[in-house]
């Protein structure tokens, strides 16, 4: 394990740390007087958020104590081109634009209700069930995971044994979580937001500064003789060397592809609580597009810092040693009293994950699984508390997992790896294609759970098939599982006309959806869109959008999917390189932020359209979702 | 991996004292303007 010194914590950096730390949990528990009213507060803040909240929460529930170290560790290994690593985040390019939007009309609390509005039947419950099952334990695993690590961070800095630092924090980010619900994450998520974001760009000018300069870090690594380190796309060959452009081309569509479905990135179910908790669909899409983008900016700042701590100290082999890269950087540099709120920053930066996931577990567990399934007529208050009661069983379930963490890391991030490798496709076609069903869905995820450990482990083990590296087995396994799982939804029948066309109607996917769009205009449900005879042919860009043309995909929609990702990339890519001042970097970053204003412009106007009038019909909707979790609807159960 | 071989290009007075109060009440003031406009509204 690596070690770093702190040889400055003066007794004016405890005032400021605990300062720090007694304001965040203080001002989050603030808010339990607004969680406590029902179960839509507690979990989704009423729905009523501006976009910004839910975008500052996106990015402080991403931001976590292990974050800077990998983030250190890619790029202190590969370079400038190391943030293609952390360019997974860019699913909420299209993402923001896409499934944020249908999932945000679709008014499910979690990822589990959406499959049981999308699909009926047996099918829709088994997955829902599942679904539900799965992410409170993925919940406890992950904030096991992120306890354990700043366990490890506060046992390197103060030599505190590795259970206090997995423990304590927890125990204090629980107080508010289970007082203030989502009011108290989101609301505590902004405030920790602020202090990281401080924390990470004045660390990172810090660093660039202590070792003389952006071109003073330039002219150490051409010394080096390793300006490769400072080229985004030094690829060594097509599928040979560290950095393939094969594994850059699959990241590319995992990350940038996946943004058309749902759950193609872990963090999706996450984000669908955010996307869920904005107050209207534009805010859905404005908060999960910039939370993505402040992330990659982040990865920006980030990089320039290390690329600093590598002109510094180039010759660190132990990967435990260099991935402390930007904690040595804050600990070693910044001067008394600042060192205090650096280590308020990180407290920041861990509480935010901790509070995020704790409450979206008891989402689960209490929406999905007991008022769906236990207890259909349960009253707010009693939901409320079902929802504390469950946060707490997550806290202590988390402690469990964290300290079996070190025996049991290898096999849950190779099972954390396939859920997500081989049921990307079915999670882009539940979107996409209205033939897809809930039995081909499931046939997705247990063909995923049989052949990912064939092609992973077994065959390899035996000799049948070369062992082969992750970006390739992608492939292998989506191949694999689409054997399985196309030929199973084409044997069984279709998802019933009457679900499909309510859905439908509800929220307009994108995609292959024609014999439920010409069943639900021929019930009247939607008007086709028919040019009025005078109004002249259709300007380039529309500025005026009627309700039934905003609710349709349309080119301004195609035009921000292309733009959006290019948007991303040129950010993240842009800061680090104007950090440096290298050339060029100022141009593809004022590019970026041309795009972004160009996306805005071509989109605003029909998201206004598509929120106002779908807002006009929500509160009907809310009662039929509350009626069908109720089983009140065709019969109940 | 010895030491970084940098020293701290900031410090002083401004530092030390200016920027975590800045940074603190400008959180603090956050917080409760959060408050006010969202218990405001009604449920």
């Amino acid at each position: 394990m690596g070690k770093f010194s702190i040889n400055n914590f003066t007794a004016l950096d405890i005032f400021w740390a605990i300062a720090f730390l007694l304001l965040m949990v203080g001002g989050a528990a603030f808010f339990y007087r607004l969680a406590r009213r029902s179960e839509s507060d507690f979990f989704l803040a009423g729905r009523g958020l501006p976009w910004w909240l839910p975008a500052s929460s996106v990015f402080s529930t991403h931001t976590a104590t292990d974050t800077p170290m990998w983030i250190t560790g890619v790029i202190y290994a590969h370079g400038l081109r190391g943030l293609w690593y952390t360019f997974f985040t860019a699913w909420t390019a299209i993402g923001a634009f896409v499934s944020a939007r249908i999932f945000r009309r679709s008014l499910a609390y979690t990822q589990a209700e959406w499959q049981t509005q999308r699909f009926g039947g047996l099918g829709a419950e088994m997955l829902r069930g599942w679904m539900a099952g799965w992410q409170v334990f993925m919940n406890m695993f992950i904030l096991g995971w992120v306890g354990i690590a700043m366990g490890k961070v506060c046992a390197m800095a103060f030599g505190w044994p590795v259970w206090v630092g997995l423990v304590i924090p927890s125990v204090i980010t629980a107080f508010y979580t289970l007082a203030a619900g989502y009011w108290g994450v989101v609301m505590g998520d902004f405030l920790q937001g602020i202090v990281a974001v401080f924390a990470i760009v004045l660390v990172s000018l810090v660093g660039v500064a202590a070792a003389g300069g952006p071109t003073e870090v330039t002219a150490r690594i051409t010394e080096l003789g390793q300006t490769w380190r400072l080229d985004a796309f030094a690829f060594t060959g097509w599928l040979s060397g560290d950095f393939p452009i094969v594994w850059w081309l699959t990241m590319l569509v995992i990350a940038v592809i996946g943004g058309f479905g749902m759950g193609t990135s872990i963090d999706w179910y996450v984000e669908a609580q955010r996307i869920q908790s904005a107050k209207s669909v534009r805010d859905a899409t404005y908060g999960l597009w910039a939370g993505g983008a402040v992330t990659l900016v982040r990865n920006g700042f980030w990089a320039a810092g290390i690329l600093a701590f590598f002109a510094m100290l180039p010759d660190i082999a132990d990967q435990a040693e260099y991935e402390l890269g930007w904690f040595r950087l804050g600990f070693e540099l910044l001067p008394a009293g600042l060192v205090g709120v650096f280590f308020g920053a990180i407290l920041a930066i861990h509480l935010s994950t901790i509070s995020s996931h704790l409450n979206l577990g008891a989402l689960y567990f209490t929406r999905d699984i007991y008022q769906r399934y236990i207890k259909p007529d349960a009253s707010e208050s009693r939901l409320v508390w079902m929802g504390r009661a469950a946060t707490f069983v997550l806290l202590i379930g988390s402690f469990f997992y964290g300290l079996m963490m070190q025996e049991i890391t290898k096999w849950l991030i190779f099972a954390l790896w396939l859920m997500m490798a081989g049921i990307w496709l079915p999670n882009i076609l539940q979107v996409v294609w209205w033939r897809f069903n809930a039995w081909g869905y499931l046939a997705g995820w247990m063909a995923n759970l049989g052949v990912s450990w064939l092609v992973v482990w077994i065959l390899p083990a035996f000799g049948v098939i070369p062992k082969l590296p992750d970006h390739l087995n992608f492939w292998l396994l989506m191949a694999l599982g689409a054997v399985i799982f196309i030929p199973v939804t084409l044997a069984t029948r279709p998802e019933k006309m009457d679900q499909l066309v309510r859905y439908y109607v509800m929220t307009r996917p994108l995609g292959w959806w024609g014999p439920v769009h010409r069943e639900a205009v021929r019930r009247g449900l939607i008007t086709e869109t028919v040019p009025a005879k005078d109004s002249g042919p259709r300007p380039l860009i529309r500025r005026e959008w009627t309700p039934e043309q905003a609710d349709a995909w349309t080119r301004e929609d195609w035009l921000v999917v292309v733009l959006s990702p290019l948007a991303m990339a040129g950010l993240m890519i842009g800061v680090t390189k104007s950090l440096l001042l290298q050339p060029g970097g100022l141009l593809v970053l004022i590019s970026a932020i041309a795009c972004i204003f160009l996306i805005y412009w071509i989109i605003d106007p029909k998201l206004r359209a598509v929120s106002v009038e779908y807002e006009s019909q929500q509160a009907s909707y809310v009662e039929q979702l509350e009626q069908r979790l109720r089983w009140q609807d065709e019969g109940g159960r | 991996n010895g030491p970084l071989p940098a020293v701290s290009p900031i410090s002083g007075f401004f530092w030390t004292w200016v920027v975590p109060v800045a940074l603190f009440t400008l959180t603090a003031v956050a917080t409760g303007m959060l408050y006010r406009h969202f218990s405001r509204k009604g449920p």
